[in-house]
């Protein structure tokens, strides 16, 4: 298990090199000039040629990614450019916010996707035929779309909840919960359409199975052979799924970060591109990737755990 | 080795036609509607210029955020465009995007796993890596930095978000060629000869293409989802109508302007839900066998009907069963009428080829009918109660505690998630309110007197970890677990390779008369039968054909079809002729073959070592052999298919172990094949003159005509009828299909066919038949065979010389007669003593030879 | 100066997700800060650096002026009154002597004093720190230090909107001591407040409390004062609505429901939005060099709709690119081009472009992208075909400024007359980027930098007037800047800034 875990992130660390290589080679060689754009109007074009050389532009681009991995593996993510702060302390205070939205979206799908997907599986009946509609539009209404709905019923005409903005959790748990409470919505619904599905599928799949019906033979319970082994062996499949989920949305949800006005990973992502700031662009780019590695290993250990097969 | 699926499973899982599957469908109401809305959409853009709408891009700037009215339909935008004109042209550049990203995606995902799962290997490794690393890339980043590079041009943005796209296409692809790559029909083409370009063309792009088309409207439906997300963050296509745009200009004015927001809204979920509704019956409509059309509510006759059970003497007594299905609409009875009785000590056999109804016979006394069968008559009285008329809480107070199930196949029926122990401890708790401890502790008592020797380690097993025969014993132990007073065992020791069978019979005879059990046991072989029946029932097509005690059946058999079963039964088949083949020059040589498969973290697995044999021209070799003993891996390994490590195989004298690709495709005309199953072995939705000219035409020479001229001579030649060639190859029964493969292995004259298992996926009658028609062939043109099976009374009846494998090692190699009657090795000895023979009395005979001889010898 | 439009670019796309909720009257908190003891203001952008050195004005002043005092103050009229220095004259004749007194009772934060030398090295330190404003004093040779109290500043040439800079963040004086300290992150001036670092998060909210050394705390009625990055404008106006902030900057699209929020609205002339005609000599688009075109395109465009339109007739339609109320605007100006589509047709008739010609520009999603269209169809109303090269946010100012483009549409930030006319009119100005040379403006320039008073007054207008006579720009209007203000302060507006500065605060009674 050590051994799978190292070579794990052993493959992890070349990833990330050359995702992080690509990025960097993206941003750096787009046309644009962030030194203009930093002085402002005002600037000379000799005042922009002296920052374009304190920005170190003047480098090429294998010159710079490697100063900029330099500076990474002493633990300096740099400044952003823009706003003079440390990209470090930028991620560290916005991907809460991210973590916050996506974690608890995924969570909610996955516990209430299970949960109708093996409704659906055991009874099908009515639960069954409203799951494949609903596993439809969840996936095609855009999720800006359910958030303008979900801020105009509950935000604007009920005032349950505020519409916009971000609580640190810390700072007061209950505007933390009502703070992503839209957001999260927004997020789970496409997500628990698909694991509902994808659970309902592989657990009539299981129910098929030879032994299920030997466990029947044996007289045991319904619920037992549900809420055991049925949903123990479509474990997997509702897994992958969260997990696809869980990687879409870490970059997807920049959208309703925005709609939110919540000051996520993604929106400070997508502002560092559209002004080239390239520390903080190569920071969220990093961030995002470890989380996507971090999330495939959790995944792949707990598949292990799962399936007997692959752990000894 | 597998044995017959039963007649239902078989009608609901006949290998899915695959080539069809995009008529049918397109003949689907499901895809009808959406794909006709879609196409409306389409068409209503495509014509917006001709409708007489103000150009998408005029601004009136005395008429901003008109609502809906005569003058625009739509309203007008924040810059006084008409939203109804933008809408339309709008659709065609949304289109035309959401189009570009899918034919990316299609045109380079599509074969590179096509690739990747053909070739595997390296080929594999990189691709994957590849579609690893697209999918990590920041799919954000990567958009806006080439929204910047190439002016944010929405074609050339969909173009990048296309190969961003790849892993979605490549995988389900990749997928998919790995799935028909297993299939054996692939095998028998590269056998054939045929190119790897041939066979993509023709045997995969036919399974692959629907999987891509429909994961194309997937990311169709997802390229205009993200299109709409990057306009709505602004990166997109300034002033451009497309209706990602206007969904992002309405929403910024949307304080001012709510009804902006509508029209993009709605065409954009409109036609998404069409492009999703499509993928998603679509990929249903593949992976379906899953879904029974309806399931049947009165699934058992109902009480009211049968107040009263009728009384019995018998512990059970089914009486007038009748067992109905309704697949695609219609009921089809499967079991009419069938009647049988049994008591404590005492087991019947319940004996029928495939389709005859005695497992679902079994299944609806249990109350253990798949979805979609009920009984619709009869009773089935278990001490007193009408199994029946009994609901669903009752039925599993009984099941599992008074009458236990031994199912067919060990593996398949041990929830592979779940250690053995908590399998076992679990039953026992619920019926026999044991603590954990005491459960455990029974459980371990079990496993011990089902001659399991670590108990305690196989209760902290896994089912994997476990051998088969250990694992039917574990479903022995299970079924006797709760002291039921009737067991019911389907199939139970079909699965078992013989010595495991005759132990596992043992163990049930001598808990049968230990525990004063009942038994019904559904079996299709007459040896078992004979070794372990006290009263046998003959069922045929749902019905009873005749019942009697087991001796009476044997000796006086009623019926002219128990007649015929029993005659096929190869322990009765006639004894091969003596061949003179001396002087017949040897054309294939096994020099210390070994084969040894690289296994995982290097331990690698040696399936065949120092193997040596030679097989003369017009020879039978019987190649015999248990399941893993590496029989199958030697015929593998002479057509290539497997890798030789050692040792070498010659070919009229020439090394063949390492044959280049064209080397082999030359032997193809020489060296041919019929594998065990007949189901995968031919490509299910190819007519049968397709399959048989393929080879035929690899020989430039030959003009199709001429091919379907042979072809109809092939089919002639194994007893088909000339029309045959017309149909597809799924219409065929087992029996028939593997006539055709034999017909397509004849069709290059070869001299020498590999017969892997050949028959043993037969029936009776129907392995009987194929087996002379194997000798017929041989007769006629004198072609070699190497025929592997696992059955010394099959080999018997066909080799010329017999040859036993053990643990991949030749064990015994000699004429097949002497082998049989004979046996040197003890192995073989044992082997043939563990073969039940079909009469009771001469099985009791061997049976106690064998105890006999286990006793004494080692 | 500091361009909407810039600003809009630099904010990457906060501008564009807008409002869904701007209708929301939901409520974040109950609880607010209406203990008036802290002004707490709603911020539109988070400050890029708090080092005057690198920071641009604007938005950016209500960050810098709490830890900063400047050495001249612009008051609430516009007008330069004593802050730092109690006066500055030019000594010579030439004007290239500028002599600075400074107050003599200031303390830094850390409670050393303010001398000459301090002044004198704190805008050496701007002059060299390659900031976005590090022109500003550009046209200083060398500061020395006469005495303790009075600085001199050397000129190479007369500079005329020399003070005015030195109200903005030239004027801001650093500590010396704290010279090489992390002055992006933590101030080290004269102001009035000093930054709280442990009530500051970065990107979220900044907190400034008193400055126990500040010479006159009587001036300013807030114990403290704190700053919230609000970079959505729903976010912002829910903010201010919820009293969680007291004022914020407001966008027109939400000016009625900030008025029926009873908001208190206060509103300012702001940017001046319209075309930038630079291809004056007719370099690459041939027809420019011809004035008769450029006036055509001025009669051709309806500004008072577009107005209407897209601003929600919040401000006025304008010909000239001088701010209101300056030397140089001439209301009379404004009736010099109406909406006239025949009269643009027949200039372009005589000028030889009867069948029109066709205008490249660079467009952009981040900032009034509906004004696009409504400019292409005006001018192909009168048969001019414009063709759009849209820009994404991060190609930043590079199209305007590059000359790759003959004209644009833009938003500027007018505000003292002499930066406008250098940045826009003279030949060397980043804002002229084919440096066109024209020998009218650039003898009004000279004369206007040796004038003083009424007579420089007038020169100003003469060169406004030139100006919108040669149609170098097309104006559609000036936009108003509006403030939404909640009911615990009062706000006088700041001409020529696009936000109040902190002085005009005040508790409301």
């Amino acid at each position: 298990m050590l051994s799978f875990v190292l070579k794990r992130i052993a493959s992890a660390i070349v990833l990330i090199v050359v995702v992080s290589f690509i990025s960097f080679a993206l941003t750096w060689l787009t046309p644009g000039d962030p030194a203009r754009a930093i002085l402002g109007i005002s600037a000379t074009d000799a005042q922009v040629e002296a920052k374009r050389t304190a920005l170190g532009l003047d480098q090429n681009v294998f010159a710079a990614y490697i100063g900029w991995v330099r500076g990474v593996l002493t633990g300096d993510l740099g400044t952003s450019w823009f706003t003079n702060q440390s990209v470090a302390d930028s991620i560290a205070t916005r991907l809460p916010v991210t973590l916050s939205i996506t974690i608890v979206a995924i969570l909610l799908a996955g516990v209430i996707g299970v949960g109708i997907g093996l409704l659906a599986a055991a009874r099908r009946g009515a639960v069954d035929s409203a799951i494949q509609p609903f596993a439809v539009l969840g996936f095609a209404v855009p999720n800006f779309i359910v958030a303008i709905l979900l801020i105009t019923v509950f935000a604007i005409n009920l005032r349950m909840v505020p519409a916009t903005g971000w609580v640190d959790f810390g700072s007061d748990p209950s505007l933390w919960a009502k703070s992503i409470v839209l957001p999260v919505i927004a997020l789970a619904i496409a997500a628990t359409a698909a694991v509902a599905q994808q659970t309902r599928n592989a657990a009539i799949a299981t129910m098929q199975q030879d032994y299920v019906r030997t466990l029947r033979a044996r007289g045991l319970g319904t619920g037992s052979i549900y809420l055991k082994h049925v949903l123990r062996n479509s474990a997997p499949v509702a897994l992958t799924v969260l997990s696809l989920q869980f990687i879409g949305l870490l970059s997807g949800a920049v959208v309703i970060e925005y709609m939110f006005a919540l000051p996520g990973i993604g929106a400070l992502t997508v502002g560092a591109a559209t002004q080239q700031d390239q520390p903080v662009i190569q920071g969220a780019v990093i961030t995002v990737v470890i989380a996507v590695v971090v999330v495939n290993l959790i995944m792949d250990l707990a598949y292990a755990w799962l399936n007997p097969k692959v752990r000894s | 080795m597998t044995v017959p699926p039963t007649t239902l499973a078989l009608a609901a899982t006949t290998v899915v036609d695959r080539r069809s599957t995009l008529h049918r469908l397109l003949r689907n109401p499901a895809m009808l509607i959406p794909a006709g809305v879609l196409l409306l959409i389409v068409l209503i853009c495509a014509l917006a210029p001709l409708f007489s709408l103000p150009a998408p891009g005029f601004a009136d700037v005395t008429a901003v955020r008109q609502p809906p009215g005569a003058a625009h339909l739509l309203g007008t935008d924040s810059s006084g465009r008409d939203v109804l004109s933008r809408l339309l042209f709008g659709g065609q550049v949304t289109l035309l995007a959401g189009l570009t990203a899918t034919t990316v995606t299609f045109v380079l995902g599509v074969p590179m796993g096509l690739a990747a799962g053909y070739y595997s290997g390296r080929l594999d490794s990189a691709a994957s890596w590849l579609s690893n690393l697209i999918q990590a890339l920041p799919a954000i980043v990567a958009l806006l930095a080439v929204s910047v590079f190439i002016g944010s041009n929405p074609i050339a943005v969909m173009a990048v978000f296309g190969i961003l796209m790849i892993p979605a296409m490549f995988r389900p692809v990749r997928a998919a060629v790995i799935d028909v790559r297993r299939e054996l029909y692939i095998d028998a083409a590269k056998v054939s000869g045929i190119g790897d370009l041939a066979i993509m063309g023709r045997h995969i792009l036919g399974v692959v293409f629907p999987v891509a088309l429909i994961q194309t409207g997937f990311i169709f439906g997802l390229a205009l989802i993200v299109q709409a997300g990057l306009e709505f963050i602004g990166i997109g296509e300034q002033g451009a109508a497309s209706w990602g745009g206007m969904l992002g200009d309405a929403f910024k004015d949307i304080y001012n302007a709510p009804f902006l927001l509508l029209p993009p809204a709605l065409a954009i979920t409109v036609t998404v839900v069409c492009l999703i509704l499509l993928a998603s019956v679509g990929r249903d409509f593949i992976s379906d066998g899953t879904t029974p059309a309806k399931r049947r509510r009165a699934s058992r006759v109902r009480a009211a009907e049968a107040a009263a059970p009728p009384p019995s003497t018998h512990l059970l007594e089914v009486a007038n069963l009748e067992i109905e299905y309704r697949l695609d609409g219609t009921d089809r009875r499967v079991v009419d009428g069938v009647s049988f009785s049994v008591d404590r000590g005492r087991v019947l056999g319940l004996v029928g080829e495939s389709g005859s109804g005695k497992t679902q016979t079994v299944l609806g006394v249990l109350g253990l009918l798949a979805a979609g069968g009920a009984v619709t008559a009869g009773s089935a009285v278990f001490d007193g109660r009408d199994l029946v008329q009994l609901g669903a809480a009752d039925l599993r107070g009984i099941r599992g505690r008074e009458i236990g199930y031994i199912p067919q196949e060990p593996m398949s029926n041990l929830d592979p998630s779940f250690t053995i122990g908590s399998q076992l401890i679990e039953p026992m708790r619920r019926h026999l309110g044991l603590s954990r401890r005491e459960a455990r502790a029974k459980a371990r008592d079990l496993l011990a007197r089902v001659g399991i020797v670590d108990p305690d380690r196989t209760l902290d097993s896994f089912p994997h970890q476990i051998s088969g025969g250990m694992a039917q014993r574990v479903l022995i132990a299970g079924a006797v677990s709760c002291d039921p007073k009737l067991i019911v065992a389907d199939e139970a020791t079909t699965a078992l390779d013989v010595t495991v069978q005759a132990e596992v019979l043992d163990l049930l005879r001598s808990l049968i008369v230990e525990r004063d059990i009942a038994v019904v046991l559904v079996t299709h072989d007459f040896g078992v039968v004979a070794d372990i029946c006290d009263d046998v029932v003959v069922m045929r097509s749902g019905n009873v054909l005749e019942s009697a005690p087991a001796l009476t059946l044997f000796t006086e058999p009623e019926h002219a079809y128990t007649r015929a079963l029993l005659a096929a039964a190869p322990a009765h088949l006639s004894p091969r002729e003596p061949k003179q083949l001396d002087d017949a020059p040897v054309i294939l040589r096994l020099e210390d073959l070994e084969v040894t498969y690289p296994g995982r973290r290097g331990n690698a697995f040696v399936a065949v070592k120092d193997v040596s044999f030679s097989i003369r021209e017009g020879e039978t070799l019987g190649l015999v052999g248990e399941s893993g003993s590496g029989k199958s891996t030697i015929g593998r390994a002479i057509l290539g298919l497997a890798p030789v490590t050692a040792g070498d195989i010659l070919w009229d004298g020439t090394s063949i172990a390492t044959a280049s690709r064209s080397a082999r495709r030359a032997l193809s005309s020489d060296i041919q094949v019929v594998f065990q199953d007949p189901y995968s072995s031919l490509n299910p939705a190819m007519p049968v003159e397709d399959i048989l000219v393929e080879p035929l035409l690899i020989d430039p020479t030959v003009s199709r005509a001429d091919a379907v001229k042979r072809v109809r001579s092939l089919l002639d030649a194994v007893h088909l009828p000339a029309d045959a060639g017309r149909r597809r190859a799924r219409e065929f029964s087992g029996g028939q299909r593997q006539r055709i493969a034999i017909a397509r292995a004849l069709s290059r004259s070869p001299r020498l066919i590999i017969c892997d298992e050949a028959v043993s996926a037969l029936d009776l009658s129907t392995q009987a038949s194929v087996l002379d028609l194997f000798a017929e062939l041989q007769q006629q043109i004198g072609v070699a065979y190497l025929f592997i099976s696992h059955d010394l009374d099959v080999v018997r009846h066909i080799g010329d010389r017999t040859a036993v494998i053990q643990h991949g090692s030749l064990v015994e190699v000699g004429d097949s007669e002497a082998v049989a009657t004979e046996p040197q090795d003890p192995y073989t000895r044992r082997l043939a003593a563990a073969s039940p023979y079909p009469h009771p009395v001469v099985q009791a005979e061997r049976r106690e030879r064998r105890r006999a001889e286990l006793a004494t010898g080692p | 100066m500091f361009s909407r439009f810039s600003r809009s670019l630099n904010g990457g796309l906060a501008t564009a997700a807008i409002a869904v909720a701007a209708l929301t009257g939901c409520t974040t908190s109950g609880s607010s800060n209406d203990n008036q003891e802290s002004l707490d203001l709603g911020s539109f952008i988070d400050v890029a650096s708090l080092d005057p050195a690198q920071s641009d004005v604007g938005h950016y002043m209500p960050f810098l002026q709490p830890a900063y005092d400047t050495l001249i103050r612009l008051d609430d009229q516009g007008e330069l009154v004593p802050m730092l220095a109690t006066s500055w004259d030019f000594v010579d004749e030439a004007r290239t002597i500028m002599e600075l007194k400074l107050r003599d009772n200031v303390k830094f934060s850390d409670g050393t004093p303010l001398t000459a030398d301090a002044v004198v090295s704190s805008l050496e330190r701007f002059k060299a720190s390659n900031g976005p404003r590090s022109t500003a004093l550009a046209s200083v040779d060398t500061a020395t230090a006469v005495d303790d109290t009075t600085v001199q500043l050397h000129l190479r040439a007369p500079d005329p909107a020399l003070a005015h800079n030195l109200a903005l963040v030239a004027g801001m004086i650093t500590n010396p001591a704290a010279a090489d300290t992390d002055l992006a992150s933590v101030p080290a001036g004269t102001g009035p407040y000093v930054l709280d670092t442990n009530a500051t998060r970065r990107g979220d909210v900044y907190v400034f409390t008193r400055n126990e050394n500040y010479y006159d705390t009587e001036a300013f009625p807030f114990d403290s004062i704190s700053i919230r990055v609000l970079t959505d404008p729903t976010a912002r106006l829910n903010a201010v609505k919820t009293e969680q902030v007291d004022a914020v900057y407001g966008a027109p699209s939400q000016l009625s429901e900030a008025q029926a929020s009873g908001l208190t609205i206060v509103s300012t002339p702001g940017d001046w939005q319209g075309l930038f005609l630079i291809d004056r000599d007719g370099v690459t688009t041939t027809a420019l060099g011809d004035v008769r075109v450029r006036q055509a395109i001025n009669y051709a465009i309806d500004g008072d709709a577009i107005l209407q339109s897209v601003a929600f007739d919040q401000g006025t339609p304008t010909t000239q690119v001088f701010y209101p109320g300056t030397p140089a605007f001439d209301p009379k100006l404004d009736d010099k081009y109406p909406y006239d589509p025949d009269k643009a047709k027949e200039l372009l008739t005589e000028a030889g472009y009867a069948n029109g010609f066709t205008l490249r520009m660079p467009s952009s999603d981040a900032f009034l992208p509906e004004v696009y269209p409504i400019i292409q169809q005006q001018l192909a109303d009168v048969g001019i075909t414009v063709e759009y090269d849209p820009q994404t946010p991060a190609a930043g100012l590079a199209p305007y400024l590059s000359g790759q483009y003959s004209s644009f549409f833009f938003s500027w930030g007018a505000s003292q007359n002499w930066l406008d006319a250098s940045l826009l009119l003279s030949e060397s100005g980043a804002w002229n980027p084919y440096h066109v040379a024209d020998p009218q403006i650039a003898d009004l320039m000279s004369k206007i930098a040796a004038a003083t008073g009424g007579e420089q007054d007038a020169l100003y207008k003469e060169l406004s007037a030139y100006v919108v006579d040669q149609a170098w720009f097309n104006p559609f209007y000036v936009v108003s800047n509006l403030m939404f203000v909640g009911p615990d302060v009062t706000v006088t507006p700041q001409p020529q800034q696009i936000v109040p500065s902190i002085y005009n605060y005040r508790p409301a009674e």
